[in-house]
């Protein structure tokens, strides 16, 4: 049994068919509000950094929720590695993230062209809508 | 025989001896005296007549008849007959007195010759001294006679020779007296000339003088004793040197002209008789005549004004020559200066001719581009110019040719020598037509370093920017994220809302509207942001009645909610050329608004069409019409400044910040457009904004 909790949840989950989530996002008070409302519907695996995401990704969660203005490591850099790493290329990932607005499609493209499936601004969500979406993406 | 003699009378026998022969004199024995009349009335060879008063002859001798060829016995008519119409009629008293020396007549004789004679006469006189007879004497003229007697012969040759000589004599007398008259006539001009050449000398305006060996003076004109204001008595015969201001210059001009010296020009000064001085410039010339100094003649000039304006002239002219000195000083003291600056300048003068050949490289070339300035004339300036920059820097030039003294800016690549290629900043002046430059002149600048930092400077502008920008974004993030955390968990509560009391419930309420206000307000502040750091709207063309209805869809539940109405009226023929995100941005807003102050049961309308303008292209027109509110005049000046707000119960429970519109006003006018509004208090409100059509497809 891995010894961290995220670690040991995700096994868990994978024994009992559960679906994994991933967020790495650096806010503790997001990253616990987003926890608690997915928690409800699936597994969830907290990463502060995008070191930790990286490593944690290579368990292999059901997606991934990326937020982009990580310590360290930017975003879309971490995008790009997921994307490109053979172990966690086919791993689903939305963005989501306060960056950008609604009008603005920059970002969005950024995230689309490096292999994004969604990108979403939390700021314009609900934390419900949040869940709605995220079950859209994984069947239960 | 009586010997010829020379005298006046040419006859041979003088009259005082025939005179006794014939009885006229005392004297002599009358019995020899008849025998020695008779003998030499003979023998002489000139032809004798004597005849009284009446004509009558009375003697002849042998002579006569020879000569004259008559007969003895020949009466007074045969002589009459003889001399023909030259026969001597004895005249009165008067006429015969005359005495003639001959003369010469020409008879025929009997044997028909022609006879030529000398024929001579006198008279003889009577005691009481009347005439008693005439004696005429003949002497024949005939050269080749053989009758002649040697005497004759002798006599007649030297007559001859007299006559001769008489006649050379004349003819010597002709050419002496033709001699004489051309002598005269010579003399006569030469005396004209001298007096021509006196008068000059003595009226002439320059005063001259002559001057002897020991400076004596020997003559002097009028003009020379005006000058000096002497008489001639008080100058000539004295010595020049008494007249001389100083001794040296007297000693030296004296001993020059003994020398045999002409003077030219030499300045001296003379006293003159009111003791005041003159300065004169005196041109000796010397008579030399077998190596002995003969005189000099002096020609004396008065210049004394002349000298005193001269000297006038010399110290303006010195002033002039110090204020040339001057300025050619100053001249060259700036000429220097902008020397050292063209040649210490790290710009490089270049002048070209209307080829581009280099007529000129200044020094700093060298420093510049590594050449030789003088390695640079004749070569073509533009075989240095990148091949890339070389077509565009051939057409600036041109267009320089163009236009007389034209000013171009050019900017290429240039090689320096020592292989790279140096930016250059060229500003060219055509001075083709200037006569003293005669080319284009170039004045170029090394900008590579220039270039290098504004690049630099651009990146990092560029880096700023993007910093900004960086800045922007995290500060949206930063902003959101807490109140993303709120909004999250306010949301939570509200379904928890069941276990609240009243109380609860109310607090959050007001935390949820203050976190949904403080939301507003963040990204307000953010759209503001965004505009002010954006300057450039991307436009594209796009269709405007698309967009309205795909914003008023978004819309379409809330204004179910609230039940209001929300209708569209678009035209087909509103494609705009605009930036999209921006006009969305627009649009929400002022849908929004719309939605928000117009009560339940009200109606919301947008309007897109054509602005109908003649050959032009005309804007799209878009309104947002509601029949809510409305807005009182007194707030509509100000209603698109920033942080306006209308206070309206209304608008403080929808909670705007007063941007919205002031982003909607800068949105709009960003694209060319512009915005407006109409309303009145309680009528409702259109805001209508244009932005520029696409270009017609056809």
């Amino acid at each position: 049994m891995p010894r961290s909790k995220p670690a040991r949840d995700l096994l868990l989950g994978l024994i009992y068919g559960v679906k994994k989530i991933l967020l790495i996002e650096d806010d503790q008070d997001l990253a616990e509000l987003y926890e608690e409302v997915l928690a409800s519907k699936f597994e969830v695996v907290v990463a502060f950094d995008g070191k930790k995401g990286l490593e944690l990704a290579r368990m292999k969660p059901d997606l991934i929720l990326l937020d982009i203005l990580l310590p360290e490591i930017n975003g879309f850099e971490l995008l790009k590695l997921l994307k490109t790493d053979p172990e966690t290329k086919n791993i689903p990932v939305v963005v989501l993230t306060n960056l950008g607005s609604k009008n603005i499609d920059d970002d969005k493209k950024l995230a689309m062209l490096l292999g994004a499936e969604d990108y979403w601004l939390k700021a314009y969500h609900k934390p419900d809508e949040i869940v709605a979406k995220v079950t859209s993406y994984l069947p239960t | 025989m009586i010997k010829p003699q020379k005298n006046q009378n040419p006859l041979f026998v003088p009259d005082s001896v025939f005179s006794r022969i014939l009885g006229g004199n005392k004297g002599g024995r009358v019995r020899n005296r008849r025998k020695l009349l008779d003998e030499v009335f003979r023998d002489i060879p000139d032809g004798v007549l004597v005849m009284d008063l009446e004509g009558k002859r009375e003697i002849t001798n042998p002579a006569f008849h020879r000569i004259t060829g008559l007969s003895e016995r020949a009466t007074v008519d045969d002589i009459r007959k003889f001399f023909g119409k030259n026969y001597i009629v004895p005249m009165s008293h008067v006429e015969v007195k005359e005495k003639t020396l001959f003369f010469e007549r020409h008879f025929q004789n009997s044997l028909g010759e022609k006879v030529s004679v000398a024929i001579s006469h006198f008279f003889l006189y009577d005691d009481e001294g009347n005439i008693k007879h005439i004696v005429f004497l003949f002497r024949s003229l005939e050269l080749a006679s053989e009758s002649r007697t040697e005497h004759e012969k002798v006599h007649w040759q030297l007559d001859q020779a007299a006559l001769a000589r008489a006649s050379d004599l004349e003819k010597t007398n002709e050419t002496l007296e033709a001699k004489f008259d051309t002598m005269q006539r010579d003399l006569e001009f030469l005396q004209s000339r001298k007096q021509l050449l006196q008068d000059v000398f003595e009226n002439a305006p320059v005063g001259s003088h002559l001057v002897g060996p020991d400076g004596v003076i020997l003559e002097a004109n009028s003009a020379q004793l005006q000058l000096l204001g002497y008489t001639r008595q008080q100058f000539v015969g004295h010595k020049i040197t008494d007249f001389h201001a100083d001794e040296d210059a007297a000693a030296d001009i004296l001993q020059r002209l003994n020398r045999g010296e002409a003077l030219h020009g030499y300045e001296a000064r003379f006293k003159r008789s009111d003791g005041t001085m003159r300065t004169v410039v005196l041109d000796c010339n010397v008579l030399w005549r077998e190596g002995q100094f003969v005189h000099a003649r002096c020609f004396m000039t008065d210049i004394t004004e002349r000298s005193w304006l001269e000297e006038k002239l010399l110290k303006t002219r010195k002033g002039l020559e110090q204020d040339v000195e001057d300025q050619t000083r100053k001249l060259r003291e700036s000429e220097s200066h902008f020397r050292s600056i063209i040649e210490n300048s790290t710009d490089v003068i270049t002048i070209v001719d209307d080829k581009g050949v280099i007529t000129y490289e200044s020094p700093s070339l060298r420093v510049g581009f590594g050449y030789d300035p003088q390695d640079m004339i004749g070569k073509n300036a533009f075989s240095l110019v990148h091949p890339e920059d070389f077509l565009n820097v051939m057409q600036v030039f041109r267009e320089s040719l163009a236009t007389k003294d034209a000013v171009r800016y050019s900017e290429f690549r240039y090689l320096h020598e020592n292989g790279t290629w140096r930016n250059i900043e060229c500003v060219s002046r055509n001075l083709l037509g200037n006569p003293i430059v005669k080319g284009v002149v170039w004045n170029l600048r090394d900008v590579t370093e220039r270039r290098v930092a504004e690049k630099v400077q651009r990146e990092n502008a560029e880096q700023l920017e993007k910093a900004k920008t960086d800045f922007i974004s995290t500060a949206t993030h930063e902003l959101r994220t807490p109140l993303t955390a709120l909004q999250g968990y306010l949301s939570l509560l509200e379904k928890e809302r069941d276990q609240f009391k009243g109380k609860e419930t109310a607090y959050i309420g007001k935390i949820w509207r203050a976190t949904k206000k403080l939301h507003v307000i963040v990204e307000d502040l953010l759209s503001v942001l965004r505009i002010e750091e954006r300057k450039e709207p991307e436009i594209k063309e796009f269709s405007m009645q698309d967009l309205i209805r795909e914003i008023t869809a978004e819309f379409q539940t809330r204004v179910m909610q609230e039940k209001k109405i929300l209708l569209i009226n678009v035209s087909d023929d509103c494609m705009v050329s605009a930036d999209h995100e921006a006009t969305k941005k627009i649009l929400s807003n002022l849908v929004d608004n719309a939605i928000k102050y117009t009560p339940a049961g009200g109606q919301i309308e947008v309007f897109c069409y054509r602005e109908k303008r003649a050959a032009e292209r005309g804007d799209i027109i878009i309104q947002v019409k509601d029949n809510g509110v409305g807005i009182s005049k007194k707030y509509q000046g100000k209603l698109f400044a920033k942080f306006s707000r209308v206070p309206n119960p209304l608008s403080v429970k929808a909670g705007g910040t007063g941007l919205g519109l002031y982003i909607v006003k800068q949105l709009v006018e960003m694209q060319g457009g512009d915005i407006s509004v109409e309303s009145e208090e309680g009528r409702g409100t259109v805001f209508a904004f244009t932005l520029p059509a696409a270009a017609l497809k056809i």
